[in-house]
């Protein structure tokens, strides 16, 4: 097919159109304070990323109701990683390389986050991941040191798994001496690794671990896990098996009588995603989380009125956890930014950040320096009526230096 | 009484799955046209049952519900893309009805979110017999699925009906020139294969994951059972069932889920080998 050489002037003209278009955008973003949000739009982690954009955007509505940070009016910029970290690592490129973002927060999966890390580290742009799961903030190349540009706000296995074990053993166990627990994950990397570190503190703890399995996750038929678990004479199941997998196990398990024997709990398991797809048979499950919008505190209250008022549609059950978290999260990086009082200088950031202390709608929370995971309060919580319920503040909880670190 | 354990939860698994792919069969097996949004379908289905639910509709509607709209829904869909193209080419309409899965579970997850929806389980009773746990809704769904087979092969094999769509599906010109209206047959067996695809998502959410995502899974397993069980008949799609969902729980009650998934596969994949070459797709 030939090309019409008429044509040839038109398409020179819309190129040069579009390049100057993205000139402006960039223009723009020298006056503006530009928060660059990864968040997973489709594929496993779409109502992680949803709820992720929907508290970045309170908070941005927020800011710029203050005056913005450090005089530059706040623009939130959302790119879709799609749940896959190589889509995520290309728009991390974009949002630093075309949007000019001063902040990234996001991501979803925890290898979105590793393919993200490389990218804004190397651009001297600060990274706030946001999921919980292993630590993520050592130096690329040398797990004894941590990064100068990404910092943790979801908690670490070794944040709950402790606390929780002991609550539960005093709480719902009635402090049982003979505590049998099985343990059940997902087949992949984050259950696999929480459930054991939490098997080693649970066998310190002279628990008796009566099983452990781990399944796929497109697994839909759960009968033979459930009878291997009722056979064990487990008192305690913890499953580790995120999303959909765990609403088609509550069901199955439910219906074939489980919550009669064993106590229920997991992490992840009873996530915000997951407690709403599945529906009443989350009641009664136990969980650790350092969030539940029935929080009684002043930061709380706001931001569930704000979240009401902005987004009213949304009945988001068990709550705006996950929206809650963002919001917290781009709080304390623009505070840091004011108290650095420069946009762009990820020393001066680095150094008012890691000597943050807020109180946000989850609580107090702080910045450890020793590496800049979010210092933060943890909460026994049963789900009734699909919200989460608190039964126990289980304190502050800090992970200890850089153990556990998931970057190569 | 373990045996009777593991004959029912083998029974289970296998209705679960022959509940999801008779809907496939009339399609698929018998008219071999590839509907790949078959599991949107079912997706569907269970959508509208959990909306249908949330009203406080009995489970019943709720599940007539669910296949009245995806009943209908597949009759637009043979009527806009199917109907012309069934017999030109066997590519179009599984290019199209994958397009319309796609525009299923896209239009689900932009009208309804990304988190998934729930069914209660209409009954919520279990029962303990011989030191094992039952459930009663999933016995009532082993009850259904052998009355759906049952029904599926008289229909077929008893009735002048089913004489007429063995005919068609054997030689559907000479089946024309004997009066038959293949086109009106074909689109009355696509909308029944609708309505089951919906009643299946109904009857299976209690059990099962309803988001925008989980239609795949429903479109999988339902192919594997059609292609697996033979295609021209219900004694094929009830053995697929039975290999499929109850040997791979029979598997998994000694070993890993893991192990029994793959095992299955191996033997889905050897008898595939050695099946006649006339019971596969063209």
């Amino acid at each position: 097919m030939r090309l019409d050489l008429k044509l040839v002037p038109i398409l020179t003209l819309l190129a040069v159109l579009l390049s100057v278009s993205a000139c402006w955008r960039s223009a723009d973003s020298d006056t503006e304070f530009v928060v660059g949000l990864l968040a997973p739009k489709i594929g496993v982690m779409a109502g992680h990323g949803e709820s992720m954009e929907m508290g970045a955007a309170i908070a941005v509505a927020q800011l710029n109701e203050e005056g913005g940070v450090n005089g530059q009016a706040v623009k939130l910029v959302v790119l879709d990683t799609q749940s896959d970290p190589g889509v995520a690592a290309q728009r991390a490129r974009e949002i630093i390389g075309r949007n000019k973002a001063n902040i990234v927060l996001g991501t979803g999966l925890s290898s979105e986050t590793l393919a993200v890390i490389p990218i804004t580290t190397d651009a001297g742009v600060p990274f706030i991941y946001s999921m919980d799961g292993e630590l993520k903030t050592c130096a690329i190349g040398d797990s004894s040191a941590v990064s100068n540009a990404v910092w943790g706000a979801g908690f670490t296995e070794r944040m709950i798994v402790e606390p929780f074990l002991k609550e539960l053993r005093s709480n719902v166990l009635d402090g049982a001496e003979d505590v049998k627990v099985y343990f059940l994950g997902g087949d992949y990397v984050y259950p696999r690794s929480t459930n054991e570190f939490a098997r080693s503190v649970a066998e310190e703890m002279g628990f008796q671990v009566v099983g452990e399995e781990y399944v796929d996750v497109s697994t839909t038929d759960y009968t033979p896990v459930i009878r291997r678990i009722s056979s064990s004479n487990a008192n305690l199941l913890i499953v580790t098996n995120p999303g959909s997998a765990a609403a088609i196990f509550m069901r199955q398990a439910l219906q074939l009588g489980l919550d009669q024997e064993v106590a229920i709990t997991g992490f992840a398991t009873f996530a915000q995603e997951a407690v709403a797809e599945m529906g009443d048979v989350s009641q009664g499950a136990l969980y650790a989380n350092r969030y539940s919008d029935l929080l009684e505190n002043p930061q709380n209250e706001a931001f569930v009125e704000r979240f009401r008022k902005a987004y009213p549609e949304k009945t988001l059950l068990p709550g705006p956890t996950v929206a809650a978290g963002s919001y917290g999260t781009l709080m304390i990086a623009a505070d840091a930014y004011r108290r650095a009082g420069r946009n762009d200088d990820l020393n001066l950031f680095r150094e008012a950040m890691n000597t943050a202390d807020m109180q946000l709608p989850q609580g107090r929370v702080q910045v450890n320096p020793e590496n800049q995971i979010f210092d933060q309060h943890m909460y026994l919580l049963v789900v009734n009526n699909q919200k989460y319920e608190v039964l126990a503040d289980l304190g502050m909880q800090s992970h200890p230096g850089l153990a556990g670190c998931s970057v190569p | 009484m373990i045996g009777l354990q593991f004959f029912i939860d083998f029974m289970v698994a296998s209705s679960v799955l022959l509940i999801a792919a008779m809907g496939l069969f009339l399609v698929f097996g018998l008219y071999r046209v590839v509907n790949m949004a078959h599991g949107e379908f079912v997706l569907l289905g269970g959508y509208v049952a959990a909306q249908m639910q949330s009203t406080g509709a009995p489970f019943a509607v709720c599940v007539l519900a669910a296949a009245v709209v995806v009943g209908f829904a597949s009759l637009v869909l043979d009527a806009a893309l199917i109907g012309r193209q069934r017999l030109s080419s066997s590519l179009t309409p599984l290019l199209a009805t994958w397009g319309v899965g796609l525009l299923i579970s896209q239009g689900i997850r932009l009208i309804m979110g990304p988190t998934g929806v729930s069914v209660t389980d209409p009954v919520g009773r279990s029962f303990e017999f011989a030191g094992s746990v039952y459930s009663v809704y999933q016995l009532i769904l082993v009850f259904i699925a052998i009355i759906l087979a049952l029904s599926a092969w008289i229909l077929i094999h008893r009735t002048k009906i089913g004489l007429r769509v063995r005919a068609q599906v054997t030689n559907e010109t000479l089946s024309e020139l004997h009066g038959v209206n293949t086109r009106l047959q074909f689109s009355t067996a696509f909308f029944i294969g609708g309505m089951l695809a919906g009643a299946a998502g109904a009857l299976l959410a209690p059990l099962a994951a309803i988001n925008p995502s989980s239609g795949s899974s429903f479109s999988i397993s339902s192919f594997m059972v059609v292609i697996m069980g033979g295609m021209n008949h219900v004694a094929g799609q009830v053995s697929g069932a039975l290999v499929m969902g109850g040997g791979r729980n029979l598997i998994g009650t000694f070993s890993s889920v893991t192990i029994a998934t793959l095992a299955t596969l191996l033997i889905v994949a050897l008898i595939l080998a050695f099946r006649g070459k006339d019971d596969l797709v063209d």
